[in-house]
């Protein structure tokens, strides 16, 4: 039955398909002409319409919803027909009767359907399996090894046992006996069988191994001679053609020069060498004495001691720092006591002078380890350079060992208590040491934490070995460490500075590590010097908006801020993500900072050098440092009482204007000398400040400064205009009270400003717009043309066009089918309407003829009844 | 033992709030626990906020209760003993509380200069209150012509509030939402009026002037073109009749006598400048005729400095939608670019304006060409955010005006001073501004430049648009420096040592 029906629905499907594939009528299509044919252009979805189709297929679908809303329109109800196939039109009555039998006969089976074991079609499985195959046994195990494992019963005593063995025959006994006993019985029976399976199993292995052994036996007897020959046929001997051969295969094509170390090596011998000092220290500083063969191998490596055994016997002499004897501190070598307080003299000595080659190393700027060596000779008492002294000691200290050897076991006793004090000694030695590795800091608190027990010289030697622990090719993450090392270290700088007595040479000293490290990884340290950069100019704007506007001079540390930033950074160029932002702040402060005292002098001036060291080699214009010095130069000339000089913002032509007047009748002794940072930023007492001296030379280095961007400016076209405010300042000067040197500056300056601009200035043109195109006729053709049209402008204009664009399409057809949907209410209510009215027609028509006929039947029975009966 | 004391502080005060409120409730009851009235009012002298709040909460509380319900009603107030005596007992009861009323009334207008922000506010919202009961409800028999505000009360208030000794700037702003019904407005100016009036003018003014701004600061007119006003708090006076609190054109002109009389006043320099500054948006669009303002405004605009500048936006009013007639206004603006310009505060406002002047195309080329050399003059000067205004600026000058553009482009002549600055900004230190001066090689686009954004550029935002980018690449120098005050080439070297 079910086949029929399923032939029945298939001619049916297939019978529909045919009715749909109705024959287009060509009347029916329009076809949208394509004005040009363009090669390689996708064909559009339209090019063909059936308008008519369209039309009543957007009617239909009209009817289907529109229509229905319009009829519920006043309806709240709603009543949905569930039947069956109610809406199907493609359906047979029929059928839809039969399916919804089905359906509810399906509905009451459901249920008991899952337990009823008839049904064929559901398959019971087994552990996934189904259990007709498992019936089936396709798959049959091995019932020996099988049972081994699992612990199975065999099948015969499982069949006698389960449901009772069914017929077969039991003995009375065994039904006498109760459960427990028969299970035992069973387990005994089991493990019998197994037992005996397990034995024939082994006896069979056996008996193929005493085959095979036998075999073996056998087989050498049968073939036994042949395989001898082979085997002890005598090697052959190479002919001189072969050795030659195998000599040259053999022969070292070059030999292997001892390998140079790469960086990463040297890092790493680096590293070891300092953990290996590190961890003497610490034996050291708990007091544990190592042997004296161990202790005569030690030997001491210089920092850049280059491995090659040049100074290393001459270090093994003269390092005596670490070695003992007989519970005897080897250092003084026994030298008396003269002696002693000579190389002490020398220590001091060659103290000065690891200062001074301190300075050598900034302004060689080749060898950081410098510093390093210094410090460590400074550890090791600066020994170094006496040589001469020790190669003699060292003897005297052989023999002095040798008379000493046999008066040991006699001062055994006293040995020891001597031997105690001494290694206390050796002890706090040990711990006044540096550590050779250090972690590196995240934080500064974690670094000023770590710098704090120890002064100046050595947190630089600290810091040196912070960055040798951890060269980037040491570790995986070594690079980033000393990325934030970088980032500790800056505020280190500012921390340095703002000390009350700034610690200038140590700021000396750490500039070529942060310069390195800045080497390293340039976008880190940007980032870090920008994020400092952010954060002081945060704090000046905040300033700034307190006091009304009016900022102020920065402190020591900011200013060498900048400086670090022309230090590390090029400050040429045109858009650096560091300098620019600098560079602004700079001119913020200038421009906005009000000159108060004689130290924002000093700061003004300093920014503006560092201007002018930052546009020595651009060339550009600041407008801020022109009209900072002009300000200068204004303090410093004599003022007319009753006149207003103009001057630009911050300076104002009233209240304290006479800083760098002249007070005394006359300067001309004065000495000029440059400035020295740690004499003016740091200076306490600012009326210290206030002499003729000091002003003097501020207004001499002003003028300098001017001096100096003229010549910068000279180029530039508005050279004469930027200037003439500062000519006329400089003749206000009074240039009487100044010595011959300001003078003679001053009259080059003036002289300077009055040189005539020597490019002369250029006609000036418009550049004039190109003339619009003329349409061409020709196709325009792109070159790589990839099937799309290229539009111009940034993206976003792109996107915003395209959704406007389709804001616009939509908004059309939006139109468009609000339309045809009241134009379609409307036919449909003029349907209505006409169908009403039929039907009043029909109706009024069937009363007309009602009552005609009415009328008619009376009539004629009237006129019946009128008849007279004949 | 502080803590305890506060302790017990707290307690007390708790007390106290609950006995406050039971005997409200039992004055409310009853008429016998008149005298319950008496206690509250002398606790209201306490020290304690939260006592006090109390005390204001309960009066409010009686006194809106009585007002409502005409118990202080009196036909007419006895003057002399004898009439008090005349009176019945119910007469007599009211005027005693008519007399505890005005005590209650006096101990709050004290409290509007408490210390206390809440106690403050607390006050006048309970006192406007007040005034607002007894307008609806008066407490003595009017004739029709009178209106129902009680004046005398909201006077005293007022008076209190534009006091001479504290500055109650926060106080009158809360008082704002009272001025928006049209007869508070009303007799608010009426009072400011006559008290401004009466004060003679003498310098030790500054906190009332501060608050009688504050005051002013808040008046608005409703912007309607309906002549009647109906916004009342107290009873409505009859509408058919005209009287001046219920037209607007009356309180138009008390405005503007008030703001006149105002501004006759000696001013401190920052009230003068706020004046300013709200003088075209909140005052001439209510006043009845503002070229009343056009001395006042002459005058400032000749002070110079910042007060000019904040005097031109008034100005320009006067002279756009009033007519004002004004000889050398260009001349006078012209004065103002000046290179402290660009330091002022006022600094986008003044070229908001200065843009909207030179807008019109019917000014003589020369005029506009002089600003805009006068502009690339000052471009020498000034700093980067300035120049990010001015060039722009220059530029649509020069688009707006063709005729102007001989300045740059004069094939004839070896001389043109303009464009020599530009180029010399081409070689300033910050790349915008180099790419700005750059532009000007470039021809001219169609559009203006919009300078709406770069009018409120200040430096700092300059910078934290610099900080702000994505680092891609940071260059170094390649050269090793040798310390802090760098290598030979350094600059820094010939003038700083390190010590």
């Amino acid at each position: 039955m079910g086949k029929k029906r399923k032939g029945g629905i298939s001619d049916k499907v297939r019978n529909t398909k045919k009715s749909d594939e109705k024959k287009t009528n060509p009347f029916e299509i329009k076809v949208n002409r394509q004005k040009h044919d363009i090669l390689g252009k996708k064909i559009a979805k339209y090019d063909k319409g059936r308008p008519g189709v369209a039309r009543s297929r957007a009617i239909k679908k009209r009817k289907e919803t529109l229509l229905i809303e319009y009829q519920n329109r006043g309806k709240a109800n709603k009543f949905i027909d569930k039947r069956f196939g109610e809406h199907d039109t493609k359906m047979t009555l029929e059928d839809k009767m039969l399916k919804r039998f089905a359906l509810e006969r399906q509905k009451t089976q459901d249920k008991p359907s899952s337990f009823n074991l008839n049904e064929e079609e559901e398959e019971l499985t087994h552990y996934g399996q189904s259990l007709s195959r498992i019936e089936k046994f396709e798959d049959p195990v091995d019932s020996d090894e099988d049972e081994e494992e699992s612990g199975k019963i065999s099948g015969d005593l499982v069949a006698d046992e389960h449901f009772g063995g069914f017929l077969t025959k039991k003995s009375d006994e065994e039904t006498n006996k109760s459960w427990k006993e028969r299970m035992e019985e069973l387990i005994v029976k089991s493990k019998k069988e197994k037992y005996e399976r397990k034995t024939e199993k082994e006896k069979t292995l056996e008996m193929t191994e005493k085959l095979d052994e036998e075999w073996k036996s056998l087989r050498l007897l049968m073939g036994g001679s042949k395989h001898k020959d082979d085997a002890q046929a005598p090697a052959k001997k190479a002919d001189d053609y072969d050795i030659t051969v195998r000599e040259l295969a053999f022969e070292i094509k070059g030999k292997p020069s001892d390998r140079l170390k790469t960086e990463e090596e040297l890092a790493k011998e680096e590293k070891e060498r300092l953990e290996k000092l590190e961890a003497d220290r610490l034996r050291r500083m708990k007091g544990v004495f190592p042997d004296e063969e161990a202790e005569k191998k030690q030997v001491h490596f210089s920092a850049d001691d280059l491995d090659d055994g040049f100074i290393l016997n001459k270090e093994d002499e003269e390092r005596f720092h670490v070695s003992y004897k007989d519970g005897q501190l080897l250092t003084p070598f026994g030298k008396d006591q003269s002696e002693l307080e000579d190389t002490e003299e020398e220590k001091d000595k060659d103290d000065d002078d690891d200062d001074d080659d301190d300075d050598d190393d900034d302004e060689d700027g080749e060898e950081e380890e410098n510093g390093e060596e210094n410090s460590e000779e400074e550890e090791s008492g600066g020994e170094d350079n006496h040589s001469d002294l020790e190669s003699g000691d060292e003897e005297g200290g052989e023999e002095e060992e040798d008379v000493k050897e046999p008066s040991k076991q006699q001062q055994a006793k006293t040995d020891i208590v001597t031997d105690l004090k001494k290694r206390k000694k050796v002890m706090e030695e040990a711990r006044k040491e540096l550590p050779y590795t250090f972690p590196v800091p995240l934080t500064y608190e974690e670094l000023v934490d770590m710098l704090e027990p120890y002064d100046a010289d050595d947190q630089l030697t600290v810091i040196q070995r912070i960055r040798k622990c951890h060269h980037p090719s040491l570790a995986e993450g070594n690079k980033e460490k000393l990325e934030t090392f970088f980032t500790v270290l800056l505020p280190y700088l500012g921390d340095l500075a703002s000390q009350e007595e700034p610690m200038l040479k140590s700021i000396n000293a750490l500039i070529s590590h942060l310069y390195e490290l800045c080497q390293m990884s340039p976008i880190k340290a940007g980032q870090a010097v920008r994020d400092l950069m952010e954060e002081k100019q945060d704090e000046f704007s905040q300033y700034c908006q307190r006091k009304g506007g009016r900022g102020i001079f920065p402190k020591l540390d900011m200013v060498l801020y900048f400086k670090l930033v022309s230090l590390l950074f090029p400050t040429s160029d045109l858009k650096h993500p560091v300098v620019t932002p600098t560079m602004l702040f700079m001119g913020q402060i200038l421009a906005k900072s009000p000159v108060q005292s004689n130290r924002d002098i000093f700061a003004g001036l300093f920014i503006c050098t560092l201007f002018l060291e930052y546009i020595s080699l651009s060339k550009r214009y600041v407008p801020e440092v022109i009209n900072f010095l002009r300000g200068l130069l204004f303090l410093a000339s004599k003022k007319d009482p009753n006149k207003l000089e103009d001057v630009v913002h911050p300076f104002k032509p009233v209240g304290k204007v006479d800083l760098l007047e002249i007070k005394g009748k006359t300067a001309k002794s004065v000495e000029i000398k440059p400035f020295t940072i740690s004499q003016t930023f740091a200076c306490k007492d600012l009326r210290q400040l206030s002499t003729d001296e000091f002003r003097v030379c501020a207004t001499c280095q002003s003028l300098r400064l001017l001096q100096e961007f003229a010549v910068l400016y000279e180029d530039l076209p508005a050279y004469k205009e930027i200037f003439q405010p500062l000519r006329y300042i400089c003749s206000k000067l009074p240039t009487e009270k100044y010595p011959e040197k300001v003078q003679k500056q001053v009259s080059d300056l003036i002289q300077q400003l009055e040189k005539k601009n020597q490019n002369t200035r250029n006609s000036l043109t418009m550049q004039k717009r190109p003339p619009p195109m003329l349409k061409m006729f020709e196709p325009k053709i792109e070159e790589s043309f990839d099937g799309r049209k290229k539009r111009g402008g940034t993206r976003e204009f792109r996107d915003k066009q395209r959704l406007l664009h389709k804001h616009k399409k939509e908004m059309k057809s939006a139109v468009r089918e609000l339309r045809k949907d009241s134009q379609f209410l409307a036919r449909q209510r003029l349907e209505e309407r006409m169908s009403r009215d039929a039907e009043r027609k029909r109706k009024v028509k069937e009363i007309y003829g009602m009552l005609a006929s009415q009328e008619g039947e009376f009539k004629a029975m009237k006129r019946k009844k009128d008849k007279p009966v004949i | 033992m502080p803590s305890n004391t506060r302790k017990d502080v707290k307690f007390s005060n708790k007390n106290e709030i609950k006995s406050i409120k039971s005997k409200t409730k039992e004055f409310l009851c009853d008429r016998k626990n008149a005298n319950c009235l008496v206690d509250i009012i002398s606790l209201s002298e306490s020290e304690e906020e939260e006592v006090i709040l109390a005390c204001i909460r309960a009066f409010y509380n009686i006194f809106s209760n009585l007002i409502t319900h005409g118990s202080m009603y009196l036909e007419r107030i006895p003057t002399t003993k004898d009439d008090v005596e005349d009176l019945s007992s119910e007469e007599q009861y009211r005027c005693w509380l008519r007399e505890r009323y005005s005590d209650v009334s006096q101990r709050m207008l004290e409290l509007i200069t408490h210390q206390l922000s809440t106690v403050q506010e607390l006050a006048l919202c309970t006192l406007m209150k007040f005034v607002a009961a007894e307008g609806q409800n008066p407490l003595r028999k009017l004739s029709e012509k009178h209106l129902a505000f009680p004046a005398v009360l909201f006077e005293k208030l007022l008076l209190t509030l534009l006091s001479e000794e504290i500055e109650l700037r926060p106080l009158i702003v809360r008082f704002q939402e009272f001025l928006e019904y049209d007869d508070v407005r009303y007799y608010a100016m009426k009072i400011a009026h006559k008290v401004l009036k009466e004060k003679p003018n003498h310098e030790q003014l500054d906190i009332y002037h501060g608050n009688v701004y504050a005051l002013l600061e808040q008046l608005s007119l409703p912007a309607t073109d309906e002549e009647k006003l109906i916004n009342f708090m107290t009873k409505m006076p009859d509408t058919n009749a005209s009287l001046k609190i219920n037209t607007l054109r009356d309180q138009k002109k008390l405005f503007t006598s008030l703001w006149l009389e105002f501004l006759r006043k000696r001013l401190p320099t920052s009230l003068y400048k706020k004046v300013l500054v709200i003088l075209h948006d909140k005052v001439m669009p209510y006043m009845t005729s503002p070229l009343l303002l056009s001395d006042f405004l002459t005058e400032s605009y000749n002070i110079g400095g910042a007060v000019s500048l904040l005097a031109l936006n008034g100005l320009f009013m006067l002279i756009h939608t009033y007519n004002l007639d004004y000889p050398d206004f260009y001349k006078k603006l012209y004065a103002l670019f000046e290179p402290n310009v660009f330091h002022v505060k006022y600094r986008a406002r003044f070229f908001h304006l200065a843009d909207l002047f030179l807008t019109s195309t019917h000014l003589p080329a020369y005029l506009v060409a002089a600003f805009a050399k006068r502009l690339s003059r000052l471009a020498l000067t000034v700093p980067p955010c300035g120049l990010l205004i001015i060039l722009p600026f220059i530029y649509n000058l020069l688009i707006r005006h063709p005729s102007c553009r001989v300045l740059i482009h004069r094939p004839d002549t070896t001389k043109g001073e303009f464009t020599l600055l530009e180029n010399t900004l081409q070689n300033h230190y910050h790349h915008e501004v180099a790419m700005w001066a750059r532009k000007i090689e470039q021809p001219f686009p169609k559009l203006e430049f919009p300078l709406a954004d770069v009018l409120d550029l200040t430096t700092d935002q300059m910078i934290e648009k610099e900080m702000k980018k994505k680092i891609k690449e940071v260059p170094v120098t390649f050269e090793a420096p040798y310390g802090l005050l760098g290598n030979k080439e350094h600059r820094l070297q010939d003038y700083w040592a390190l010590e």
